[in-house]
């Protein structure tokens, strides 16, 4: 910041910028020195740079053509080191900072000479629909080995980053009374006019700071400069509690008074500047009962040839950097306008010095008199010419002759900045209509919680807008202001007709982003191609970051023109979020990475990560898949090691995952006989039993056990991945089909830890940690339940199996869960108690034919399952009529069987398909069924088993399948089929 | 000896000072151990029957049953439901009888309480409500973040937020992340 470098075509004074603080930045690595205040575009333009980029297709050299949100050519990318460069930024937006690095986009060699640019001279070959028309030669294989690797080489605006975003983001509900989108002096009129009102008032404004050009176009209101009457009505809106968000875009419309906004707090300031631990940018979701758009117009170009070259720019544009930047885009300046508006520019241009000859394409324009400025009437800009700045340009019509200029201004008409009014169709079903007299789309006619303020609405003067503005505050419930007296307004009329210019062809630009031309339009109407959504996805007018902003109204008026219709007919392209480009990351917010999801944690989680766990996934929770011991050499080996121990002595397993529900009321039983296929009112006091639960639609949805604990209590268990599914079902049936039950229940799953014993000393270990409670086969016999104590807690025994063991199930209060955990290692000790994780319990329960979620997946029935018997046939039930559809028992129809791997060291991979023959084919006409438990190495059988769902299931017990998954390269595996009960079938060791 | 209550909110989640070190917290926090909750949800038609058991038994006047008439030992989480504080189980069973259910969830929910200046700005990320139209003494079932919570505004700058156990660690790591910019106290 110290020695100040020239900008030579900055003012040396005007503008809204921060001379006191020069701030230097790069473009394309060479130095430059703007002000505070300014964005990328004016500070290189002050610095007399013409050239940003280059166009898409042809790679034309472009320049800047907006100076706001609509810029389509000026796109450069920011680099703050290897991990955090971003493209597409907008020169227009980009506020700079000390340090800023930015560069050009969409070259190969230099800006200056680009070697794509090659493309330009073969431009009259690639007219719109070019791809469509070519690459249907040499078929498939041409466009996947020639065609498609050169277009991606070609294709895509700007380098993607390749390394994660390191920035954060957070996501923030705002809610307000009424939104007001758009915080130039018409919005702000009409947040003041609520705010007043007592409305809580949110104002989101896209540029770096409010008030819009009221700031800096010279009009004053009631004496005052527009800086200075825009800070007074942002303190008062303030004061009376509204919110002011700056660098904020609405960037969508969503049903029921939703809307999204993204709000940009650090790209503006240097790394030192932004506030420590706080997020680049935010997304507001913003609820609002009202909402005001006072979103403004974007000012539209007219075809002619050359109107792409830099240094051709809206004329709106070019004011905007001279009025709000103090920069003066030219010294001979040649204005081209289709109404009134255009002498404004003509006249600030004039009085900065500048040398202005106004092309009027009005024959019978008024005579208008500005001190320095030519005026030649009933002519048009024909051609401009300078390939990397305007030189000269051309004009035609009533007479015709040759300018020398360095800008191009060209003032075509506003398109009122409409995008926001057609997101949704919640309350009104109308799109923005067509004004024929202002020859623009206008918002459609607004329900009662919204309105339009400002030039949006088609007013164009600013006493106008404020006129809206104040009619919108009062449709809303605002209290009245008075309006300011507008003086030294600037000349506003109605344009005159001109899409493009007489002799418009393939250099007259319409979609200077796509390089869409005049030429492309007409072609697309020649080629049938009428519809407007159809054009432009046949020219691609309207793609791409600026969505055709400046493009759009003029494309559709030339094909109306083509076709022989009125614009009205042809109607606009739909507009859809978001209004401007934003980063995905914004949207994910806090949420991504470890942070995507919650997880959920055991009450002895910090214990098994202590103790060698290796943790996987289950639903939210984390939980222990092995825990590795001194020696294991993979996690099969420990996953074999638990489950020998826990099959020869003692293991424990942490169950505390699974789900648990706390029934209570008179109708508890009657409500679980309803839910469950099996009945309930006969269970006793002190006993659990086994529950299947079906869908309406009749297949399997759920299975767990449950327990009588009291006359009209009981607790239900459910599978860790179902839990939730299970409450809400339980939840809906209570609510919706069976209000009148007296039944009540609670989700109690955090409130119980609970942890299973299982193997042959699984009940001397029980009888010493509950030293007072008859553990025996009398006094806790199978599917037996006790509830009891344990220093002063609640512990409920529960003697039911998963495993297939001898076991038990213990639950206790969460809180306590660590230490009784604690107790049990220490009471098993002695049998040296194993813990064991899911990788021990999957090879335990297949062993055992027990099914788990790899089995209920949601298109078995009860019978595939094998559990047809659980069906008492005195109640009806949830899924009772359809679980007697017929297709249930054709015997065609793949059921549960056990298969084995034929020798040692064979695997059975997960998710193949089962056949009769190794010979093949292998498709769908041959395949048996499908495996879909593994596991890898089964101790009972010294190989690797497996639980499928095939044909005829029980005919091909003790006979040769095969296993081939598609996967892994059509692997062929030898099994045998038996019944999945491959462990204890009788469930002596259960019942021991 | 009795056991020792393990930390639900995980190592991360430690006394003092943490996210901005400059300037006065913005956010203070505390998590109440070992807290008795218990949850009552009323059977079909009997919720009025039940406030009114509870009033005799504890003294608590939930009114005719909206979420804003709780009070900061009973928490209303959705209509006939509340989480009760400062009363045992058995005690609360004995009170309503079969006229609700009646749950021990002083193991199952983590009672958190936040507060301080940026308490609004905090809340404004991790819970979609609109705090303008929550009274003092209201509860709300919503989110923290994508976590079910149930929130009670003690105060004007003051929340209690409670949350199902498992989530707690998830709970106090986002917290930590949600407040960093505000400075979080930890009491």
């Amino acid at each position: 910041m110290s020695a100040r470098l020239p900008q030579p075509n900055r003012l040396d004074h005007g503008g809204i910028i921060n001379r006191d603080r020069p701030v230097t930045f790069t473009f394309d690595r060479r130095v430059y020195q703007g002000f505070e205040g300014d964005s990328l575009a004016s500070a290189l333009l002050a610095n007399g740079v013409k050239l940003f980029g280059r166009s898409f297709k042809y790679h034309r050299p472009r320049g800047i053509l907006g100076a706001g949100p609509e810029e389509p050519n000026a796109l450069v990318e920011v680099d703050r080191g290897p991990a955090d460069r971003d493209p597409n930024h907008r020169a227009t937006m980009l506020e700079i900072y000390e340090g800023l690095e930015t560069f050009s986009q969409n070259h190969i060699g230099p800006l200056n000479m680009d070697l794509m640019e090659v493309n330009d001279l073969f431009s009259r070959f690639l007219p719109a629909g070019f791809y469509y028309k070519t690459f249907f030669f040499g078929g498939l294989q041409a466009w996947y080995r020639l065609y498609e690797p050169i277009i991606r080489r070609a294709a895509g605006l700007g380098r993607p980053p390749l390394a994660a975003d390191p920035h954060h983001y957070d996501k923030i509900y705002t809610h307000a009374d009424t939104l007001v989108v758009g915080g130039g002096i018409a919005g702000l009129t009409t947040a003041l006019s609520l705010a007043k009102a007592g409305q809580s008032v949110v104002v989101c404004e896209e540029r770096d700071r409010m008030g819009g050009s009221a700031l800096w176009q010279g009009e004053t209101f009631n004496g005052e400069t527009g800086a200075a009457y825009i800070a007074h009505m942002c303190r008062e809106i303030e004061a009376a509690g509204g919110r002011l968000l700056p660098r904020t875009t609405v960037f969508g419309v969503y049903d029921a008074g939703t809307f999204g906004a993204v709000e940009r707090c650090h790209d503006h300031l240097t790394k030192a500047d932004r506030a420590p631990h706080t997020a680049r940018m935010k997304y507001h979701r913003i609820q609002a009962k009202a909402v005001v758009y006072a979103t403004g117009a974007i000012e539209r170009s007219v075809g002619f040839n050359g109107n792409d070259r830099p240094g051709v720019m809206l004329a709106s544009a070019g004011h905007t950097f001279l009025g709000k930047y103090g920069v003066r885009v030219g010294e001979r300046v040649s204005l081209f306008t289709t109404h009134d508006g255009g002498y404004g520019t003509a006249a600030a241009f004039s009085a900065a010095g500048a040398e202005v000859t106004v092309l009027d394409a009005r024959t019978d324009a008024a005579d208008v008199s500005i001190d320095g400025v030519r005026v030649i009437k009933g002519v048009y800009a024909g051609q401009a010419h300078g390939r990397m700045g305007v030189r000269r340009v051309d004009y035609d019509g009533a007479s015709s002759g040759s300018l020398d200029a360095d800008a191009l201004l060209v003032a075509g008409g506003w398109n009122p900045a409409v995008h926001l009014t057609s997101h949704t169709t919640d309350r009104r079903q109308s799109k923005p209509v067509y004004d024929a007299e202002l020859l623009a789309f206008v918002p459609p006619e607004l329900v009662d919680q919204e309105a339009a303020a400002g030039s949006v609405t088609g007013a164009m003067s600013t006493a106008d807008c404020l006129a809206t503005a104040q009619a919108a505050g009062k449709k809303l419930g605002g209290k009245k202001i008075e309006l300011p007296t507008v003086d030294q307004a600037l000349p506003v009329s109605k344009p005159m007709e001109m899409w493009a210019v007489p002799g418009a062809g393939d250099a007259a630009f319409l979609d200077m982003q796509n390089d869409a031309t005049v030429k492309d339009v007409k072609l697309a109407a020649q080629e049938g191609f009428k519809s407007v959504e159809h054009m432009k996805r046949y020219t691609t007018l309207g793609m791409a970051t600026d969505q055709g902003k400046t493009a759009n109204v003029t494309g559709l008026a030339l094909l109306a023109a083509a076709t022989g219709r009125d614009i009205a007919q042809v109607g606009t392209t739909t507009f859809r979020p978001p209004y401007t480009p934003i980063p995905i990351g914004v949207l994910a917010g806090h949420h991504r990475q470890r942070d995507y999801a919650p997880f959920r944690y055991s009450p002895v989680h910090a214990w098994a990560e202590d103790n060698g766990a290796t943790f996987m996934e289950a639903g939210l929770w984390m939980r222990p898949a092995y825990y590795t011991a001194p020696g294991d050499k993979d996690w099969l080996d420990s996953a074999v090691r638990e489950t020998r121990a826990t099959r020869g002595s003692l293991g424990i397993t942490d169950v505390s995952t699974l789900g648990k529900i706390d029934i209570q009321g008179p109708d508890a039983a009657e409500f679980l006989n309803r839910l469950y296929t099996n009945g309930w009112k006969t269970l006793p006091v002190g006993k659990a039993r086994y529950g299947l639960m079906l869908r309406e639609d009749g297949l399997v949805f759920d299975d767990g056990t449950t327990s009588r604990l009291g006359e009209n209590h009981y607790y239900m268990t459910t599978t860790t991945a179902h839990a939730a599914a299970v409450m809400t079902h339980m939840e809906f049936m209570h609510q919706s089909a069976w209000p009148d039950l007296a039944v009540a229940f609670a989700s109690v799953t955090d409130q119980w830890g609970a942890l299973a014993l299982a193997g042959p000393n699984a009940r001397a270990c029980l009888a010493k940690l509950f030293p007072e409670v008859d553990v025996s086969n009398d006094g806790l016999p199978f599917m037996g339940v006790i509830e009891t104590q344990w220093q002063g807690y609640t512990a409920r025994l529960f003697r039911i199996s998963f495993s297939g063991e001898l076991a038990y199930e213990v639950a206790v209060p969460a809180d306590i869960f660590d230490a009784f955990w604690q107790a049990a290692l220490q009471a098993g000790a002695e049998w040296k108690i194993t813990p064991y994780g899911l990788e021990a319990l999957n090879i335990m329960r297949i062993e055992k034919g027990h099914v788990t979620g790899a089995e209920l997946d949601g298109r078995v029935s009860m019978d595939d399952v094998g559990l047809g018997k659980m069906v008492s046939s005195k109640k009806d039930f949830v899924g009772r009529a359809m679980s007697e559809r017929e297709a249930f028992s054709d015997p065609d129809r793949a059921k549960m069987v056990g298969l084995v791997a034929a020798k040692p060291g064979d695997k059975i991979i997960g998710g193949g398909i089962v056949f009769d023959s190794a010979e093949g084919p292998f498709d769908y006409t041959t395949m048996l069924g499908y495996v879909t438990s593994v596991a890898q190495y089964s101790p009972l059988k010294d190989r690797a088993i497996a639980l499928a769902f095939i044909k005829n299931a029980a005919d091909w017990h003790g006979k040769t399948l095969y296993v081939v998954s598609h996967v892994h390269g059509k692997s062929i595996m030898e099994v045998r089929a038996e019944s999945p009960h491959f462990y204890d079938p009788n469930n002596e060791k259960v019942m021991a | 000896m009795s056991p020792v209550l393990k930390n639900p909110l995980g190592a991360k989640w430690t006394a003092g000072r943490h996210g901005k070190a400059e300037g006065g917290p913005g956010v203070l926090a505390s998590h109440t151990a070992g807290l008795t909750i218990v949850e009552v949800a009323a059977l079909p038609g009997q919720a009025q029957a039940m406030r009114a058991a509870l009033k005799a038994a504890f003294g608590m006047d939930l009114g005719a049953g909206s979420p804003a008439e709780g009070a900061e030992n009973a928490v209303c989480t959705g209509p006939g439901q509340y989480l009760l504080t400062g009363h045992d189980v058995a005690t609360v069973k004995a009170a309503v009888g079969d006229l609700a259910l009646a749950v021990d969830q002083s193991s199952g929910r983590v009672r958190l309480t936040i507060s301080g200046p940026a308490i609004a700005a905090l809340l404004a990320k991790t819970c979609p409500l609109d705090l303008a139209t929550w009274p003092v003494g209201a509860a709300h079932a919503s989110h923290f973040l994508h976590i079910a919570c149930t929130y009670f505004r003690r105060g004007d700058a003051e929340f209690d937020l409670y949350v199902g156990r498992s989530f707690a660690q998830s709970v106090g790591k986002w917290l930590l992340d949600a407040s960093a910019e505000f400075g979080l106290e930890i009491a």
